[in-house]
């Protein structure tokens, strides 16, 4: 969830620099960053549910081995 | 001038939310607090005249992230409220917020000699059409590629997988 | 004489002002949609009842009139309670953030086009609108589109796991059908090139109507609209013979009556949108003034909702699944990649503008 606070920031940026120029690009990066911060955001969810089903827990503390 | 007023008190709550965010024990309370994040930035893009880009901020992140997020939340098992990392951190919210503050002065420091702190040139979704599927088409043509293929071979796996488990459509399958 | 140039001053003052103008389409559409939203709410209990050969309410009121406002008044007057393992934070606020939302998304509906006509002197028609501004359609829709977070923070507020499931059904129904909605109304934005909802009303002025450049477009997104306003042949999360309520079930008095509202209200902005896209807004011949145009054809179009609420079974999960996933997206997919033919065969021969 903090990966999204970081994608945001940069969004910020971007778009800051597309209203005080005026060029479209920082809205077209923009778009581009929201898009891929969703696709790794659905990435996340997949893993996060194959952990809990294959160990039975989120915590990633108790996740010590590599075999699944 | 009250727009200016308007888009520190954004800018505010926006720092203070992250606050929040982090500081808070319980997870789904800080998914909503990470949704005012979303919405506080959305907002900030309003300020800054793209209404485009906070309506798909709004759309994307807010109404499909968000749910993503929450649906891994509530559908994983969770033992303890929180993990020692996050006992450790609750003892320090006082940090937190001593840092917003101050980033939130630096913010105001740092525009008090520009007239705004907002841009205004507006930039019409045409432009930004333009912009994307012409000087960036290649990017747009990598994920669309990407994207084609990951669907298909998500449908490939899905229907190999398909035959060994009975599809319980309309009460019991073809192989009955 | 003393009148006129009192009038004169305030209307040049709002003109000035951008920020009253916002109030004024503010106010116009709250007036507008709480009126609909009372319109629509008694069509739905008397043309439903008068399909199913029963009466509505017919005791209140003559014929029943006053029914929504003692319904109402019984609402408000419930106990405010919060279940025991409810996270009162979230409970309290999720009906509040519903209603805001619903009514944020008509913001952009250009309602307030034809408030200009109804002053006695000829106005500029452009006098208090508002709502010319471009993504207009888009932000239509994304506050439209907040109603899964909505679903998923109040069936998980209440506290039981019922509703939580509840909640999981509804969120994954409305995200299933956001996807055909949006690429039904992509094609008619690049019939028009613009994403301004003023603007497409005003192409249509030129044109033939949308639901008959872009009909399947129409068909689309009217099943999507169903299916996202969760009526009736979609409403299996909710279900009320069958399921309590869904993820609303914990929510009493005053927060049931702000969710029960917003339910109607995002089916007058539904309606509305579905109106202003394809069906030529609020053009229409002369007598009737255009305010009351998109208001008949926005309340036409809830009837023929509420008609198929009569008419149809409720259909299961799967089913509804695979029809939003396996056949509305490839159609509604293959209709956008067909519309530039379509917007060139019909700019040749003159349908469009």
């Amino acid at each position: 969830m903090g990966i999204e606070l970081i994608f945001n920031a940069a969004n910020l940026n971007f778009v800051a620099y597309a209203s005080t120029t005026g060029l479209a690009e920082g809205l077209s990066l923009a778009i581009i960053s929201i898009s891929i911060a969703a696709a790794e955001a659905a990435i996340g969810i997949a893993i996060v549910l194959l952990l809990d089903k294959l160990f039975k827990t989120v915590d990633v503390d108790k996740i010590k081995e590599l075999k699944g | 001038m009250f727009v200016d007023v308007a888009y520190y008190i954004i800018v505010l709550a926006t720092l203070l939310s992250v606050v929040g965010f982090v500081v808070t024990k319980d997870i789904v309370r800080a998914a909503g607090l990470l949704l005012v994040v979303l919405a506080c930035v959305a907002a900030a893009f309003a300020f800054m005249n793209s209404l485009l880009l906070a309506m798909i901020q709004l759309m994307v992140y807010a109404g499909a992230v968000i749910v993503i997020f929450l649906f891994g939340v509530m559908l994983t098992r969770r033992e303890a409220p929180t993990s020692r990392l996050r006992q450790l951190v609750s003892h320090e919210n006082l940090t937190y917020l001593v840092f917003a503050a101050l980033l939130f002065l630096l913010i105001l420091r740092a525009s008090a000699g520009l007239t705004s702190p907002l841009g205004y040139l507006y930039v019409s979704p045409q432009l930004v059409a333009t912009s994307l599927y012409v000087e960036l088409r290649g990017v747009v043509y990598a994920l669309a590629a990407l994207i084609g293929a990951s669907s298909i071979g998500a449908i490939y796996v899905v229907r190999r997988e398909k035959k060994h488990f009975d599809t319980t459509q309309g009460g019991g399958g073809e192989k009955r | 004489m003393n009148t006129q140039i009192t009038l004169t001053g305030i209307i040049v003052f709002i003109e000035r002002n951008v920020y009253l103008r916002f109030l004024l389409v503010a106010i116009v559409a709250f007036i507008i949609v709480s009126i609909g939203s009372l319109i629509e709410l008694y069509i739905e209990r008397k043309f439903w009842a008068r399909i199913m050969s029963r009466y509505g309410p017919t005791e209140v009121g003559k014929f029943g009139t006053l029914q929504l406002i003692a319904d109402a008044v019984k609402f408000l007057v419930k106990e405010d309670f919060s279940p025991a393992a409810a996270d009162r934070t979230i409970y309290n606020l999720v009906p509040v953030f519903s209603v805001t939302v619903s009514f944020a998304s008509l913001l952009a509906i250009p309602f307030d086009y034809t408030v200009a006509s109804l002053f006695p002197r000829s106005l500029h028609p452009l006098t208090f609108v508002a709502s010319n501004f471009d993504p207009s359609l888009l932000v239509a829709f994304g506050f439209f589109a907040l109603e899964p977070l909505i679903v998923l923070f109040g069936g998980w507020a209440a506290g039981g796991k019922y509703t939580l499931i509840g909640g999981f059904r509804s969120a994954a129904q409305l995200i299933s059908y956001e996807i055909p909605l949006v690429l039904s109304f992509l094609s008619v934005v690049v019939l028009t090139q613009s994403l301004n909802l003023f603007q497409i009303i005003q192409t249509q002025a030129h044109s033939w109507p949308f639901a008959v450049l872009a009909f399947p477009a129409f068909i689309t997104f009217t099943v999507a609209l169903l299916a996202e306003l969760e009526r009736t042949p979609f409403d299996l999360t909710e279900a009320d013979t069958e399921l309590v309520s869904g993820w609303n079930t914990e929510y009493g008095g005053t927060k049931f009556l702000l969710v029960y509202l917003s339910e109607y209200i995002r089916a007058f902005a539904g309606s509305a949108i579905l109106v202003s896209l394809f069906l030529g807004g609020w053009l229409g011949p002369a007598p009737i003034p255009p305010l009351i145009w998109l208001f008949l054809k926005t309340i036409i179009v809830f009837t023929v909702l509420v008609w198929i609420r009569a008419a149809y079974p409720r259909v299961r999960i799967d089913q509804m699944l695979a029809l939003g996933w396996r056949i509305l997206i490839p159609v509604s997919a293959v209709w956008l990649i067909l519309t530039p033919f379509v917007a060139h065969l019909a700019m040749v021969h003159g349908a469009l503008a």
